[in-house]
């Protein structure tokens, strides 16, 4: 067997520690206090508005430990990431405070063709934006990537694959987690319209009556463990509506 | 081996474990970078702006209401609820259709008498009775006027028109001789049919719409009593021509109608007729309306069904808003308590 030269090993053992950091993204704390700084601002300058909560027609109320019960009532799942990695979601966090919905999901990525190697990976995104779903009203968050984080399971030994693993997830673009986290909905619908069924018994007869609504979120803030949501709705006026 | 070689293996080896330990050690540095100058401004920064807004929070009203109830509250403003209940029902009763089997029964009789040998002899009795049976109307209400009560109500006072009424029916005139006046007087009977009209009248109806919680959904229901209202009826002219006519065709010495006055009879029917009668407006016309905030029993996170027990916990009306919240616990319908990971479908965005 040939032997390798002891100062070959030497130079190569050192390289390995001298190599250049890839290019990471910037810690997560500060990612996340960013936002939070952020969200702060905005509900201050909100306040001196003295519309912290513009409740002019309905508002919709939400705790973050019921958003929390509802994504990990989904929980345990697997998804595949960039035809690479499986991540599997095996907890969720959710806080809606500082004027930010954080949602953090923390879970085992493996590759997809050796799930041997694998490393602990915390998933952090924001429900950045609230909505009414179009068709059938119900209220809806959708996620956005905000950070990702990513270590090794096993920090005693050194393995090489497992090592390229969590390099190569902390150089992924944050894009590729979407499938992840995606939509949320809140149990609460807005209907489109306010009805009342058509009477034709005992010698009467009503024509239905239907009252079209329109419905928008206008105002979405996190604080106090809780998102609040502001919905304006307005009933189409008697000569728009008027029956034919 | 000689020294030398074994000297300069062991160095080797020596420098190998130590390279090792550097790449062990950089790569912890790596993993556990020093704070940095930005993360403890950022941290300063965020620490005194939760400060200032508390402070700010500590002044807005509606957060002194009680929000921990329920993991989900929905509020809805009183006056914009006022406005969907007052436009509903304005529309829903912009146009009812009555075709109705009243039964109105307008009765009068009398009899008539004659002096003879200084005493009063009753020659006999007449009857006139006037029956709608059929009664055809449009009812149409204004726009309700609406105020907050106890116990989750809403009061409504809401006008509403008899637009158009028309009955039909029959006219029973009957005469019935006595005693003596049976020899010379016949007994006679006549039967016409006859059309009457309503006096249009608008009514003030008044009930409430108490609001309640029923699987999610929030529910106006009716409370309206069962009140009587009167409808006041008129021949048309043409029925009152056939009623007249039948009263003068009897008025003949035979049928001993001599003694009855066509122009002191029709004018008591006339009174009898507009008088009226009492009106029950049908329950059917009140109908419960659904709020449209509702509370979902199956919604989809991350592209997964999942099904939530709703447990309603408060409902409140007050002058401000309409108050509801409940608890809600999420679950995967058919799954068992530790369930093995799912493959997600590809979730829409």
């Amino acid at each position: 067997m040939r032997r390798v030269h002891p100062v070959l090993l030497l130079v190569l053992a050192l390289g390995a520690a001298c190599q250049p950091v890839a290019q990471r993204r910037p810690p997560v704390e500060e990612v996340l206090l960013e936002r939070r700084t952020q969200g702060i601002k905005g509900l201050i300058a909100a306040a001196r508005e003295g519309r912290v909560v513009p409740f002019d027609e309905v508002l919709v109320v939400v705790h973050d430990d019921l958003v929390q019960d509802l994504v990990e009532a989904t929980l345990p799942y697997e998804q595949t990431l960039a035809d690479r990695y499986l991540v599997r979601a095996e907890s969720a966090s959710v806080t809606f405070d500082d004027g930010f919905a954080l949602v953090q999901l923390r879970g085992r990525a493996s590759l997809l063709q050796d799930r041997d190697t694998a490393a602990e990976i915390d998933v952090y995104g924001a429900i950045d934006i609230v909505e009414l779903d179009p068709k059938t009203g119900v209220l809806r968050g959708r996620v956005k990537i905000l950070a990702v984080e990513t270590q090794r399971v096993d920090l005693a030994g050194i393995q090489a694959p497992v090592r390229r693993l969590v390099d190569d997830l902390s150089r992924e673009q944050l894009s590729a987690f979407e499938p992840l986290m995606s939509n949320i909905e809140i149990p609460v619908r807005l209907e489109q319209a306010v009805s009342i069924p058509a009477v034709n018994q005992a010698g009467i007869r009503i024509q239905e009556a239907v009252l079209p609504m329109e419905a928008a979120v206008v105002d979405v803030k996190a604080f106090r463990g809780k998102l609040w949501v502001c919905v304006k709705a307005k009933t189409q006026t008697a000569a728009a509506a008027a029956r034919p | 081996m000689t020294m030398k070689k074994r000297w300069l293996a062991a160095s080797a080896a020596m420098g190998a474990a130590i390279a090792l330990a550097s790449v062990a050690v950089v790569g912890v540095l790596r993993r556990v970078p020093s704070e940095s100058a930005r993360l403890r401004e950022l941290r300063a920064l965020h620490e005194s702006l939760q400060t200032q807004l508390e402070s700010h929070l500590r002044s807005e009203r509606l957060l002194e209401e009680d929000f921990d109830s329920g993991q989900l509250t929905v509020a809805i403003r009183t006056p914009y609820l006022g406005g969907i209940i007052r436009e509903v029902s304005r529309r829903y009763l912009d146009r009812v259709q009555l075709d109705l089997a009243p039964d109105i029964r307008v009765r009068e009789s009398g009899e008539v008498k004659t002096k003879m040998l200084g005493g009063s002899l009753t020659l006999g009795e007449w009857a006139i009775d006037l029956r709608i049976a059929r009664l055809v109307g449009v009812l149409g209400a204004d726009t309700p006027d609406l105020s907050v009560a106890e116990q989750n109500k809403v009061r409504v006072a809401m006008p509403v028109r008899l637009m158009s009424a028309r009955g039909e029916g029959t006219l029973h005139f009957r005469w019935d001789s006595r005693g003596m006046a049976n020899l010379a007087c016949r007994d006679f009977e006549v039967e016409e049919r006859l059309q009457a009209t309503a006096f249009p009248d608008i009514y003030r109806v008044s009930g409430a719409f108490v609001l309640s919680e029923d699987r999610g959904l929030v529910i106006a229901k009716p409370e309206f009593p069962a009140e009587k209202y009167r409808v006041r009826l008129d021949l048309t002219p043409e029925s009152w021509a056939k009623v007249e006519a039948a009263v003068r065709s009897q008025d003949t010495f035979d049928k001993c109608g001599m003694a009855i006055d066509p122009a002191d009879v029709l004018p008591k029917l006339q009174k009898l007729a507009s008088a009226g009668f009492d009106f029950k407006l049908p329950r059917s016309i009140f109908r419960s309306v659904e709020m449209p905030a509702q509370f979902r029993s199956r919604v989809e996170v991350q592209g997964t069904q999942v099904d939530v027990a709703v447990d309603p916990k408060v409902m409140r009306l007050t002058k401000e808003y309409l108050w509801y919240s409940a608890s809600l616990k999420a679950r995967i319908m058919g799954t068992s308590a530790t369930p093995a990971p799912r493959a997600r479908p590809r979730p829409r965005r």
